[in-house]
């Protein structure tokens, strides 16, 4: 399966027309944007939810739509799992019934599942009963059991609060990893598809006007005003009582220690105003992060920024210009980054390959 | 596991369906006789009596204006007897072609009188001219244009010469009885009806028997009609109403037997 | 209270009920789908036409029954070379009980089956169900509550239906009177014990279905939350 994702389409929607094209091979899209510039009506012209669709859509060499051709595919065919943003678990069954719905006889599938997302607790429940983080661990988990080819997840992040998301980011890693498909995921939150996808997106106003890796491609100032968060992702070497080492490639990062087990893969965050910079190494400070880097790349004005090479991952820090001129900062230079430990949080681990 | 019960009842109901459907395709151990209104009580008699003799044949009675059974009769060939109040609507059951048998003529007569709520202070009137006073705005009749008892009583007001001044007072019943209901409810304050009608009534009182000589002809007739009965059965039953025992029953009731006028 | 002269008339009347909604189970309901789902051209027409015994008078209908299944009919023994035995039968009752409350059934379906949220039929069938499967294992469970709600209302009205019934089965007591045509006929002879019987009844057994069927309603819309 070469899980090799091509379309072209375009869709009329209110108010705008989307107006997309892009052809991929990475396991994670992700597909980022404000409300209302068209990533969910992209998600459902995918799964074959909406009419209207005009262009070719092609998936692991078949084809879901060809216009020109009168070909297009219902859902039920394309082998789509559709998570939509609202997750639309079936009401009237629980919610073993609503997992076995697309799979009518693999109890070894349907188990899995259940382990893999932490869902066993749940299975003779209610759906009315569930918490946010439960409806969207269940409605993975359906979408995963029927087998699907390509997975949609609408937000899957996007009805729980902030530290609830973060729960959900370990299951959509493990899921990705022990299931397999490739998924195309939509956010809001740039945080989270820097986490998990390794190829993104950004639409506005029903086109695409920006596409690459995350760290590219969702960078400070751009998309965004919040505290942009750096996404760094490495192998624990080591772990302590109360922290762990994340080798970055070449750099090592403490971190604390958050259930981190020698050998995984860790997914972690820095906030780009939570880093310091010095032109010589510090002593004597708390931090237990004090990394060599070279600078990259120098962003002047009010919203003056530098981008560092730390080990092989870009990270983005935020400070004022008149500290960038009193450290006579200039490209390629090289500098001392401080990160105390409790600055890094740890987003998810992937279990040990 | 509502959904379950919900699929055995709605099983349950098809085959009681199915089964209802064909429970009617044994022996027709039944006679239909579609007979006049004004008969009802009668008939109830001679059926009594038939049940004594022959318990396991059901009569079926179907009560309506002779001119509406008839109609039924050349719609449906329901009927195994037909009774009507006279002899126009067996015509019309004659001309269909679903006459198996012929009773006699003149098999039963009967008498028109004019009635009025029990509760009126009327007293017994000398002249049928009464009639044509004001204190009675509606005169109820059977439908004088197709049932026998409104035909009967406007043949008789029209000899009388009062028709034309009476017609427009006129509530239609669609058969005698109904004409008796609507003066025992006082909703007409006058009517006209057979003889026996008034005699099965409480709430009506009669304030003028129209004589013989003076009314019109009333002649009922009844015959055997092709239905879903056996032809000898229905037969047999044509024969026992128009035996003796039954004689007794109708003349019982006030029906003048085997006489016209 | 005399039993003999009631029960006939009461039994009869629920058979009748019963084997009216049995008759125009599958197709209201599949009609109300039809109406609930698709959009296609003339369904005005048909729209309109399936609610034409809501407007039109039961003696039109009945009138039109008649014509149809007289033996010298379209449908009489003469046309089809057989006798199809529905006036002045029972079933001649079911027909027209079934033709007046058909639009009933099907109004109430449609709205049971509009409740039922379009999006979730799409998640079953990109889950893999095929359109059967859609029906059978999300649309019906979900629309259930309401469907038998549609059923009760058109048992309902099928227990009070007069004029249609009255000129194609007749009036006959024992065979084809029911509660309704027998209020009527012991009015005509004056027998208003008889009527006061036979009304109780029927507000009895109208209510009991009525009830029933709004508590159906209820708990149709408490669950497609």
């Amino acid at each position: 399966m070469s899980g090799a994702l091509e379309f072209r389409l375009t869709l009329p929607l209110a108010g705008f027309t989307l107006a997309l094209e892009h052809a991929t091979r990475s396991r994670a899209l992700g597909v980022f944007g404000a409300s209302g510039s068209g990533k969910s009506s992209l998600l459902e012209a995918l799964a074959g939810w909406r009419g209207g669709v005009r262009g070719r859509i092609q998936f692991d060499g078949a084809t879901w739509l060809d216009s020109e051709r009168g070909v297009a595919l219902d859902s039920a065919r394309r082998g789509v799992g559709y998570v939509p943003q609202d997750q639309l678990l079936f009401p009237h069954l629980g919610v073993e019934g609503n997992l076995r719905f697309g799979c009518a006889r693999d109890e070894g599938l349907v188990e899995r599942v259940l382990r893999v997302l932490e869902i066993e607790p749940l299975r003779t429940r209610d759906v009315a009963s569930l918490s946010g983080g439960e409806r969207q661990r269940v409605a993975l988990g359906r979408a995963l059991c029927a087998r699907p080819r390509l997975l949609l997840l609408d937000e899957p992040f996007g009805a729980l609060d902030r530290p609830l998301r973060r729960r959900i980011l370990p299951y959509l890693l493990r899921a990705q990893r022990e299931f397999g498909a490739p998924f195309v995921l939509v956010s809001h939150d740039p945080t989270e598809i820097a986490a998990v996808c390794d190829e993104v997106l950004v639409l506005r106003g029903g086109c695409v006007v920006a596409r690459g890796a995350p760290a590219q491609v969702l960078a400070p100032g751009g998309e965004l005003d919040e505290g942009f968060e750096n996404v760094l992702r490495g192998r624990v070497s080591a772990v302590g009582a109360a922290s762990a080492s994340v080798d970055l490639g070449g750099v090592v990062l403490e971190v604390p220690r958050a259930e981190l087990a020698p050998g995984e893969l860790a997914v972690v965050s820095v906030r780009a105003d939570d880093v310091l910079v010095a032109r010589a190494a510090p002593t004597g400070l708390s931090a237990r992060n004090v990394l060599p880097a070279r600078v990259d790349e120098l962003v002047r004005g009010p919203a003056a920024r530098l981008r560092v090479q730390l080990g092989a991952q870009p990270l983005w820090i935020e400070l004022t210009e008149a500290a960038i001129d009193e450290l006579e900062l200039t490209r390629g230079a090289a500098v001392f980054v401080v990160v105390k430990t409790r600055a890094c949080r740890v987003l998810a681990s992937a279990g040990a390959a | 596991m509502l959904e379950r019960f919900l699929r055995a009842a709605v099983a349950l109901c098809l085959s009681l369906f199915a089964l209802a459907c064909s429970s009617e395709k044994g022996p027709p151990a039944s006679v239909q006789v579609f007979a006049a209104a004004s008969l009802r009580d009668a008939c109830g008699d001679v059926a009594e009596l038939w049940r004594e003799r022959r318990p396991e044949v059901e009569l079926v009675f179907n009560f309506g204006s002779s001119a509406t059974l008839a109609q039924q009769i050349e719609a449906t060939r329901a009927a195994d007897l037909f009774l009507s109040a006279d002899t126009a609507q067996m015509e019309l059951v004659r001309k269909s072609g679903a006459i198996a048998l012929e009773g006699p003529a003149r098999w039963l007569s009967n008498q028109l009188v004019v009635v009025v709520p029990a509760s009126s202070s009327e007293v017994e009137w000398s002249a049928p001219s009464e009639l044509l006073h004001a204190r009675f705005p509606r005169l109820a009749l059977a439908n004088p244009a197709s049932v026998p008892a409104g035909k009967y009583a406007k043949a008789w007001l029209e000899a009388q010469g009062s028709w034309s001044a009476l017609e427009s007072r006129v509530v239609p019943g669609v058969d005698v009885r109904a004409a008796l209901a609507a003066v025992e409810n006082a909703a007409c304050e006058v009517g006209i009806v057979y003889s026996t009608d008034a005699a099965i009534s409480q709430r009506v009182r009669v304030v003028y028997r129209v004589p013989l000589e003076q009314g019109p002809r009333i002649e009922y007739a009844i015959a055997a009609t092709s239905g879903k009965a056996p032809a000898p059965l229905a037969r047999e039953v044509l024969e026992h109403f128009l035996s003796a025992p039954a004689r007794v029953c109708f003349a019982r009731r006030g029906f003048l037997v085997g006489e016209g006028h | 209270m005399q039993w003999e002269s009631v029960a006939p008339a009461l039994v009869l009347t629920l058979q009748v009920a019963a084997c009216s909604t049995a008759l125009v189970a599958l197709p209201a309901l599949a009609l109300g789908r039809l109406l609930a789902r698709r959009e296609f051209r003339g369904r005005s027409l048909v729209e309109a036409l399936a609610a034409l015994p809501l407007y039109c008078p039961p003696t039109a209908f009945g009138f039109l029954l008649l014509r149809a299944f007289r033996r010298d009919g379209p449908l009489g023994e003469q046309a089809l070379g057989f006798d199809l035995d529905v006036l002045l039968t029972w079933r001649g009752a079911v027909l027209a009980s079934a033709l007046m409350s058909f639009p009933l059934v099907v109004r109430t379906a449609r709205v049971a089956f509009e409740n039922v949220p379009p999006r979730l039929e799409h998640m079953a069938a990109s889950l893999g169900a095929s359109r059967a499967q859609v029906l059978w294992r999300v649309t019906l469970p979900l629309a259930r509550n309401g469907l038998i709600a549609a059923l009760l209302i058109g048992f309902s009205r099928a227990l009070g239906e007069f004029g249609a019934t009255v000129i194609v089965a007749g009036n006959i007591p024992g065979r084809t009177q029911t509660l309704a045509t027998g209020i009527f006929d012991a009015l005509q002879v004056g027998d208003d014990a008889r009527a006061v019987q036979l009304a109780g009844w029927s507000a009895l057994l109208g209510f009991a279905a009525v009830w029933t069927s709004e508590w159906f309603l209820r708990r149709s819309r408490s669950a497609t939350s």
